[in-house]
């Protein structure tokens, strides 16, 4: 996807934005309904734009369109092959004074033909550049506007910052550009100020020999001028020395020998986090195309054994579930489902990314200053590695390996969400597990609990994640998973709570088991202790306060 | 000779070790922070001529959070938490009110031992302390230094009873089956070992240009990128055992790259051609 679509072209030239256009003249052509209606068939389709070609003109563009005319040649200059020649060669002012009549009828033969005559006029006035032209103009954009490293990435404000990466391999480990000289892995460029025009984006294109600079038109031997062009502009700029250091970039001082200092001013690299970013998505993909043959393989064990089973096997001791479906069963069709379908559904691999990321609010409002690679996943979005902390939740963790989480409750929550439940049962409502009962009994106290309770199940399920073994197991971090909870706990088997939280799952088998567990705790807090009675006596108020909860917990998921 | 353990607890120290990781673990800060204890001391006729800095981990809390949404319930993304970077204001027109690049803050427990070639006794201690508190790890208040003298490295052994030894690790990213740093990385990462990716120095992008305007106290100045390398937490029990002070953290000039490192066979020079790389760079484009 193109970050600078915003940019297009009117009839009038000066290669307006839309919103300027629209500015000067508030209000769209009245037959712009009428073009849309005509052409949206086969020219609009044909000029989605994206990577996957899936990205309609929008109308905020189409809105400046003035005529037929105009209205076509900005459904044109959005197809990604016109808009790489109008925006590689500036030619949008050109375009949209020489952009042909619009194509006559509603056929989609005339729509390709009208584009490939747009793209042949684009390419008639490529043509007419000779190679030091193109050379030219490579050179002229990247000089002006690329670079490896640049201080926008720490304040966007900051000028003169940029620098290309040193072309001296190091024979360090570290991960920096000399290291990937080292490896033949090139750094993508970046910019050095923000590029309205979109040139600098399809310089790059051209320089990766990306298929959509063929595919629009361009011979070998224009790419090939073009790259040299910038290749020598990158050259000259490792000579260019910046004069002044911008007061918003950080200085360290080195020391360069007895009382000599150098002060150094660190600068990132956008094209790095493509390439980190890249690795991780790859690494993350590839752990779970292998977990989802490894439930593959293990969902075909499980149907086959059922299948040999079947005969022998009695009816299923599960009763059909009665009242109103919940949301989490409406893919089961009615309770039909098999039991190969249901063991299916619960070893569905859940994707989860390995790496953790935080916020990195890089580039403030506007993060398209910052960086060329604002769009891209890693970016403002840095990778989190944790070191060792002293939990306060050890006691819990060693707890654990012992017996099964439990959820607290306070004495006073417990009186307030049996009050809670008892008014209910008094109301009209009475013992209705209908949606609106369920939906009132999902709300205050009970609430408020459940949430506290989802909190402290996820903190504990991180701090099992975290909590490290090593010190009696040989240096290695030793994970506490379910095997070695079983292990510890003398069983076979564990709870299916406690297996959530190993796991860290908190889908659908997390809803049913945490809201089993929390409704038999509330049942054993809920019992005045005078009368020996509990406010959950009635099955029907049971069902009606799990629902809640679960409903509570769908909510947070 | 005399061995220096400090206990540190710091407050709000960065976590950022460049735009792509955040990490709470400040390697490069505390060893060039044991250069500037130096040099200050120095200042005041008491050098105490560092020559090595063991790291160990106690304990990290970093700034950070799950915020809620509307509803009340936690967001999956982590982000720092509130109050832990200033936010620019529009209408200060003052360049000094800007923040910098967003941070990334923890609160610390380290343990720095510091290999001193000067003898020296409690009352030095007391003095170094009293630094310390002047001092910032990391951007990071220092909210507590404690400072022990010993004559003798089995001492310092004796008295490592908890935390984690930090290691570089970064010969890790040379694997041989892959020539792809960033694979290597991640695989060391997830090795099951306790590794991350920390800052371990700097590689000079241009020579250092004298008189460049703006310049911090008017030093040859120098553009640079990060050297990321890897670090290994290993639990000071086990670290201990054949522990000896050449695996101590140093630091020094590989060419035009200032490194940390404590990886043994690493060959760095504690001067940096200055006068040849300033002189090559008197004539600045402007």
């Amino acid at each position: 996807m193109f970050s600078d679509q915003h940019e297009t072209v009117t009839p009038s030239g000066k290669g307006k934005r839309a919103s300027e256009a629209k500015g000067s003249d508030s209000q769209p052509h009245p037959r712009l309904a009428v073009w849309i209606e005509s052409y949206k068939g086969h020219l609009m389709r044909l000029c989605q734009s994206g990577a996957k070609r899936d990205i309609v003109v929008s109308k905020k563009h189409l809105a400046a369109a003035l005529d037929a005319r105009s209205f076509c040649a900005i459904c044109a200059a959005h197809k990604p092959e016109i808009d790489l020649l109008i925006k590689l060669f500036g030619l949008q002012d050109w375009f949209a004074a020489h952009a042909p009549q619009e194509p006559y009828g509603g056929l989609e033969s005339a729509a390709q033909s009208y584009l490939g005559l747009c793209q042949a006029l684009l390419m008639e006035q490529v043509r007419a550049l000779s190679d030091e032209d193109l050379e030219n103009l490579g050179y002229s954009i990247v000089s002006a506007k690329a670079t490896h490293f640049s201080g926008k990435l720490i304040h966007s404000d900051t000028q003169g910052a940029g620098m290309p990466a040193r072309d001296v391999p190091s024979v360090q480990p570290h991960l920096s550009s000399r290291r990937l000289l080292r490896a033949g892995i090139p750094l993508p460029l970046d910019q050095v100020k923000l590029d309205n025009s979109g040139a600098l984006q399809r310089v790059i294109k051209v320089l990766n020999d990306d298929p959509l600079v063929s595919a629009s038109g361009l011979s070998a031997r224009e790419q090939k001028a073009i790259q040299r062009g910038a290749k020598q502009a990158l050259d000259d700029a490792s000579q260019r020395r910046p004069n002044f250091v911008d007061h918003r970039l950080r200085q360290l001082l080195l020391p360069a020998g007895k009382g000599v200092y150098i002060s150094v001013s660190p600068l990132p690299a956008g094209g790095m986090g493509v390439l980190l970013n890249q690795a991780v998505q790859h690494h993350e993909d590839a752990a779970l195309a292998q977990a989802a043959a490894e439930a593959k393989a293990a969902a075909s064990e499980a149907a086959s054994e059922a299948v040999s089973e079947s005969p022998e096997s009695p009816e299923s001791p599960e009763k059909p579930r009665r009242g109103r479906k919940a949301k989490s069963d409406k893919s089961d069709k009615g309770g039909s489902t098999t039991e190969g379908e249901k063991k299916k559904d619960d070893v569905a691999p859940k994707y989860k990314p390995l790496f953790e990321r935080i916020e990195f609010p890089i580039g403030g409002a506007n993060p398209r200053n910052a960086s060329l690679h604002w769009t891209d996943r890693g970016f403002a979005n840095p990778l989190l590695f944790t070191a060792p902390q002293r939990s306060s939740n050890n006691r819990g963790v060693w707890r654990f390996l012992h017996r099964p989480w439990s959820a607290w409750i306070s004495r006073d929550a417990a009186k307030k969400i049996g009050a809670q439940i008892a008014k209910l049962g008094q109301s009209s409502y009475g013992d209705s597990g209908s949606l609106a009962a369920v939906r009132v009994q999902a709300s205050g106290s009970l609430a408020e609990w459940v949430r506290s309770c989802h909190g402290a199940a996820q903190a504990f399920a991180r701090a099992l994640n975290e909590t490290d073994l090593s010190p009696s197991e040989g240096g290695l971090r030793l994970l506490i998973d379910e095997e070695y909870v079983m292990k510890s706990r003398g069983q076979e088997t564990l709870p299916a709570l406690d297996r959530c939280l190993l796991q860290q799952n908190f889908g659908k088998e997390y809803r049913q088991a945490m809201s089993d567990h929390l409704l038999a705790v509330l049942r054993r807090r809920t019992v005045d202790p005078s009368t020996g009675i509990g406010t959950i006596e009635s099955a029907a108020s049971a069902k009606r306060v799990s629902d809640a909860i679960e409903k509570l917990l769908g909510e947070a998921l | 000779m005399t061995y220096l353990v400090i206990d540190l607890r710091v407050k709000k120290a960065s976590m950022l070790q460049s735009i792509d990781f955040i990490t709470p673990a400040p390697v490069f800060a505390a060893v060039m922070a044991a250069h500037a204890l130096d040099m200050e001391m120095g200042k005041r006729g008491s050098a105490l001529g560092v020559s090595g800095v063991g790291l160990v981990h106690q304990h990290c809390q970093p700034w950070l959070e799950h915020l809620e949404n509307e509803k009340g319930w936690m967001e999956r993304h982590l982000v720092q938490r509130r109050g832990a970077c200033s936010i620019e204001n529009p209408k200060n027109k003052e360049p000094q009110g800007n923040p910098l690049q967003p941070d990334a803050l923890t609160d610390l427990e380290w343990t720095l031992v510091l290999d001193c070639a000067a003898d020296l006794g409690d009352a030095a201690s007391r003095e170094i302390e009293g630094q310390l508190m002047r001092m910032r790890l990391a951007g990071g208040v220092i909210a507590l230094a404690r400072v022990r003298a010993h004559s003798q490295w089995d001492d310092v052994l004796q008295g490592m009873k908890s935390g984690f030894w930090i290691d570089d690790a970064s010969a890790l990213l040379e694997a041989e089956a892959d020539p792809d740093p960033f694979i290597a990385l991640i695989q060391a990462a997830r090795s099951g070992a306790w590794v991350v990716p920390v800052n371990l120095g700097y590689a000079l992008l241009e020579a250092p240009a004298q008189g460049r305007s703006g310049s911090r106290d008017a030093k040859p100045h120098a553009f640079a990128e990060h050297m990321i390398g890897l670090i290994r937490y290993t639990p000071a029990r086990l670290a201990k055992v054949g522990l000896l002070p050449d695996k101590l953290w140093r630091h020094g000039w590989d060419g035009d790259q200032f490194l940390v490192t404590n990886r043994s066979g690493v060959i760095l020079s504690a001067a940096y051609k200055l006068v040849n790389a300033c002189a090559s760079s008197d004539h600045q484009a402007k």
